[in-house]
């Protein structure tokens, strides 16, 4: 009897660790080995998705979006990540986001538009800043450099959908695919490291 | 429009002649040399009747009267947010509007900039369903709520601060109301979690210190802006940023996007500091121009941060975000020493390059030459800058002798769209490309007035200027509609003409907000002249309806309001339409008086009928406890000298983000009946689901001691008194009136993004009445169930189309339906829009075996000019099949219905 009290008191401290694990949604903190730069992102970024039913109606596209801060030397800079995947099989067809410039969002009811660039350019020589590894691996990746102020209002209002350019002007509307997980360390009630 | 210049569209001399001898009504319409129209819906009444928009703080409330009940299903925003759409069920009562088939009104009600809204559209698809259109001018977010008489559905919209209104009215000049909140205003600003709470009057906003070197940016006088009394808010960063370096500062305060340049012109009063620039940067975001109100640029986020605290009450949505190069050089190329001038404007979407010519491009043939120079010169007389734009850009990218003119008026069209730096790289460009061309000296000075108008300041404004009323606001609708209807009853019969009209509205509303007391008044009428000869089997004879003619004196704070004339109410106890009286009285904020009397209007084709009156009075407690309000009343009501009805109610609400519940009692204390007991409720969960409730009870048609009149050959009590006493008239109107109870429950919920499904079931039962007074029972109908399944896909094929499956079954006792309704919008660009829909219904009588079978196509065309018109051309069969046990009859119905609106 003892025992199966420890066993179901083991079970029950488990859940609840891992249900803390699930939602407290930590910082994760890394340096960039060749450049000294130090970098900062949120537990999970926000996912988006469209389905195709011409394709399928079981696979999407998916766009994330996830907050970086890098610290070199204490000057700090923000940027919003953007990750472009897929599980959809369009064959010879290009992936939505290939060659995408722009992403826009309405926040709180004002279009945010932020112009794209390809994250590894973004971070010049900092190889090693790869702040997300979503379950769908990003075929893609950009970048814009933010505020925190911005990044702040991202999360909080968490936009119900975003939209994705390419320079030739054809877009594409992702909707939030789930809730928007909290970005500590950006978050609204959180003071600036 | 005068009537001399209607007169062509009616062909035959004896509507004219009829005309003349028409009501006092279209002796006021035709004073006004505007007779207007209605569609064919319009003849028997209007989905909507009427929209009222209200704003307090940041929330504006619009109540949008049905004219007839419906019940709330489901809400989903579309297009970006910028639509908003409402499903709607209406009720057995809605069949009088259009006969039950499919049916659709628009209406742009007067004070839309309150609310950011643009028009309000309804689509009836027949009984049980029904869609309500909302486009705002910019994303909203909103809560629905419908009031207990289902006749009201109030949409409350969150407008922190970027709508025009609370822009143009500056800081120190925000009403400095001494109370806590008024009745109206108090829950909602507290719903506003994140809107800073408004300072104390006299602390105005937040001022720096620090002298400012350059002058500020000054609007020029307005009623709303008194310039005298509002400090420009002066803004400085930290002192390392007050020089600003151009190599490192990118950081910039969005202070707010609007879709409505207007807005930004004249520009606000913000004085920038030395070195910072306020300029608009206009964005396309999904075919939608933004303008976006900028200050920059700031060494860094914390600089801006400090920048902002200034501005965050006057602009609560600001962000700090980061400048694109381009969009830093191009503000920089401005010096903010005028006081007037329009903002600078960056295209985030196109450097400010002067247009190039394209060596490649093969020369235009003449012919294309003077086409696209005839288009640039007709957009640029009708102010429509892009399209002129557009035209003059083509017109320089080829080669050929046209290219002079043509940049030079591109670089006119930049100049009065505001866009002044390509305004001046076209002109400079054209001086280096035709030094030679005659027009040198022209476009010389065209330039240098680009250039003096930023250096040159204006006088500074006097303080008595803008200390006056504000301007008078005219709104006014009006539309015309031609319609004709042609039926075949029998295939052996002659297919024989039932309408041929000329429907005509007006709408006209014109308002004035003072210093202390606001001012409005509207008319909103009708006039059918029916062009069929007095001998054929439809003619019905030239008509006119007022719906409302109504004058509104209140203070301007919102304590008082009086509203007399031809209204309409369904609330506090009173029964509808009515010439009279509605004053309202705020007793403490949370304490509101409703004093109403008049006469009931039992049609609108009649003048002022005062054979019955009521007065009535109503408290409204706001809050009494949490969400909840609450509203008592007693209303009274004679006929012919004889008490009609005394009543006592009450009206209980709930509301809250996701839920709201409404009840209404009302019961005669004479007769001693409860007439009406009716609950409604909505949960909305967050993963949109919505569930739907609704009982309702109540006597039908509500009882009065008027229902006596019904079945007899008499039109008045009077007459009836003659053979009846009081008391058994009395008893007699009980006998006319029937009980009736409607049970609907409703899920709405999306299946995946651009689908949406909703489920309805309603059980209604209705009783008989007895027989007396020489007027026969009436036998009980029994209970009648019906279900409606409805697949709502959005965006399916391109943006903003709508597509509707609709199936609805019914049975009873004596009948059996099934209807299947399609409908579905399609736009063509962003003005013109195709609505095909079929309908499909069987109807089956299930003692004798008889069937009705309708096979209902129709298509509508609209489209919206630039010039405040929308011109709608709309063409539909009616194929049924009747069948007996012993024969079968064929009919066939064919319309046509075009016309116009125009809102002005």
């Amino acid at each position: 009897m003892v025992r199966k009290r420890i066993r179901d008191g083991l079970i029950f401290c488990s859940l609840v660790l891992a249900a803390g694990c699930g939602s407290s949604g930590g910082v994760r903190e890394r340096a960039d080995a060749a450049t000294g730069l130090t970098w900062v992102a949120a537990s999970e970024p926000g996912v988006y998705a469209l389905t195709d039913p011409r394709y399928s109606r079981a696979a999407r596209d998916y766009v994330y979006i996830g907050p970086v801060e890098t610290n070199a030397q204490g000057m700090r800079q923000y940027y919003l990540w953007v990750g472009v995947g897929s599980t959809l099989d369009r064959g010879l067809l290009p992936s939505t986001g290939q060659n995408a410039s722009r992403i826009t969002m309405l926040i709180d009811g004002e279009p945010i538009v932020l112009d794209l660039m390809p994250w590894a350019q973004l971070m010049g020589g900092a190889t090693s800043i790869e702040p997300y590894d979503p379950p769908v691996r990003p075929l893609v990746e950009y970048g814009s450099r933010v505020t925190r102020d911005l990044l702040t209002r991202i999360n909080t209002h968490a936009p119900a959908a975003l939209r994705l350019a390419d320079r030739a002007g054809e877009s594409r509307q992702f909707f939030a695919w789930s809730p928007m997980p909290r970005w500590a360390g950006f978050a609204a009630d959180e003071n600036p490291r | 429009m005068t009537m001399g210049r209607i007169s062509p569209m009616e062909p035959h001399p004896r509507v004219f002649l009829r005309r003349c001898r028409t009501s006092w009504t279209v002796s006021l319409m035709a004073a006004l040399g505007l007779v207007g129209l209605a569609p064919p819906a319009l003849t028997q009444g209007r989905f909507i009747d009427d929209v009222q928009i209200t704003r307090s703080g940041g929330v504006a409330t619009i109540d949008i009267q049905l004219g007839c009940p419906m019940r709330y299903v489901a809400d989903m925003p579309t297009d970006a947010g910028l639509l908003l759409e409402v499903r709607m069920a209406p009720f057995d009562d809605c069949r009088r509007i259009a006969g039950g088939g499919i049916a659709s009104e628009m209406l742009r009600p007067p004070n839309t900039q309150l609310a950011d809204l643009v028009e309000v559209e309804y689509e009836s698809l027949g009984i049980g369903d029904g869609t309500m259109f909302l486009r705002f001018e910019r994303p909203v977010s909103y809560r629905i709520m419908q009031l207990g008489n289902l006749r009201t559905l109030r949409i409350e919209v969150d407008l922190p601060d970027a709508s025009r209104l609370t822009e143009l009215v500056p800081d120190a000049q925000q009403p400095t109301d001494d109370r806590p909140a008024d009745a109206g205003s108090a829950p909602a600003e507290e719903r506003q979690s994140g809107q800073p709470a408004p300072e104390s009057p006299d602390a105005g906003p937040p001022v720096s210190r620090l002298p400012i070197t350059e002058a500020p940016i000054t609007e020029t006088p307005s009623a709303e802006q008194p310039p005298a009394e509002t400090p420009p808010v002066e803004l400085r960063a930290q002192t390392r940023s007050t020089a600003v370096d151009p190599s490192a500062a990118d950081y910039m305060i969005n202070l707010m996007s609007t879709r409505d340049p207007d807005v930004l012109d004249p520009p606000p009063q913000i004085a920038a500091a030395d070195g910072q620039r306020l300029y608009v940067s206009r964005i396309e975001v999904d075919g939608i121009t933004w303008h976006r109100l900028r200050l920059g640029f700031f060494r860094s986020e914390a600089d801006a941060q400090t920048a902002l605290a200034a501005l965050r009450e006057r602009y609560p949505r600001a962000w700090i975000g980061r400048a694109e190069p381009a969009e830093i050089g191009y503000a920089r190329e401005f010096e903010f020493t005028r006081k007037s001038a329009p903002l600078p404007v960056f295209s985030a979407d196109a450097p400010a390059e002067p247009t190039p010519l394209d060596t490649d491009a093969e020369p235009l043939p003449a012919t294309r030459v003077a086409e696209l120079e005839r288009l640039g010169r007709e957009a640029l007389l009708d102010q429509d800058y892009a399209a002129a734009i557009e035209a003059y850009t083509k017109l320089v990218a080829a080669p050929g002798e046209h290219r002079a003119s043509a940049r030079e008026f591109l670089g006119l069209a930049y100049e009065r769209r505001g866009d002044i730096v390509r305004a001046r790289a076209e002109y400079r460009r054209y001086l280096e490309e035709f030094a030679d061309s005659a027009d040198v000296v022209r476009v010389r000075q065209r330039l240098a007035g680009l250039e003096l108008r930023d250096v040159v300041p204006e006088a500074p404004l006097r303080a008595g200027e803008t200390e006056r009323e504000g301007p008078w606001d005219l709104n006014t609708s009006v539309a015309q509609y031609y319609r004709r209807d042609q039926n075949q009853f029998d295939p052996d019969q002659p297919e024989i003409t039932t309408l041929s009209a000329l429907f005509s509205d007006l709408d006209f509303y014109l308002g004035r907000a003072g210093r202390k007391v606001d001012f409005s008044t509207r008319i909103s009428a009708s006039y059918m002249s029916d062009l069929l000869e007095e001998d054929e089997p439809g003619a019905r004879g030239d008509r006119h309806r007022v719906s409302y003619a109504y004058a509104d004196v209140g203070a301007s704070d919102g304590r008082w309001s009086t509203r007399l004339g031809r209204q309409s109410l369904h609330t506090w106890g009173v029964l509808g339409r009515f010439d009279g009286l509605h004053f309202a009285y705020d007793l403490t904020p949370r304490k509101e008086l409703h004093v109403t009397a008049g006469y009931p209007v039992e049609s609108t084709r009649d003048s002022v009928q005062t054979d019955r009156s009521f007065y009535g009075a109503a408290i409204e407690f706001g809050e009494i406890f949490g969400d909840w309000n609450l509203a008592t009343y007693v209303n009274s009501q004679t006929i012919d000298g004889v008490d009609a009805r005394n009543a006592v109610g009450t009206e209980l609400r709930y509301f809250d983000e996701r839920r709201s519940f409404t009840s209404t009692i009302d019961y005669d204390v004479d007769f001693e009946e409860l007439n009406t007991l009716l609950m409604l409720g909505t949960w909305r969960f967050p993963n949109r689901l919505t569930l739907s409730m609704l009982y309702d009870d109540r006597l039908s048609p509500i009882l009065t001691t008027r229902n006596a009149l019904i079945g007899q050959p008499v039109s008045t009590v009077d007459e009836l008194l003659l053979v009846w006493s009081d008391e058994e008239i009395r008893q007699i109107a009980v006998d006319r009136t029937a009980q009736s109870r409607t049970v609907t429950l409703g899920i709405a919920t999306p299946l995946a993004e651009r689908l949406q499904l909703n489920l309805d079931f309603t059980r209604a039962e209705i009783s008989g009445t007895i027989e007396s007074a020489g007027v026969a029972a009436i036998p009980e109908l029994g209970a009648q169930n019906f279900a409606s399944m409805s697949l709502v896909g959005t965006g399916l094929l391109k943006g903003g189309d709508v597509n509707i499956l609709n199936f609805r079954v019914g049975e009873s006792e004596t009948f059996r339906t099934g209807i299947v309704t399609w409908d579905s919008r399609f736009p063509l660009g962003r003005r013109i829009r195709f609505n095909p829909r079929i309908r499909y219904a069987v109807w089956e009588g299930v003692a004798d075996g008889r069937q009705r079978t309708t096979v209902s196509p129709m298509l509508r065309f609209l489209m919206d000019t630039r010039n405040h018109y929308r011109v709608e051309l709309e063409v539909g069969i009616d194929r049924q099949l009747r069948t007996t046990t012993v024969d079968e009859t064929e009919a066939t119905g064919r319309f046509v219905n075009f016309g116009y609106r125009a809102n002005f």
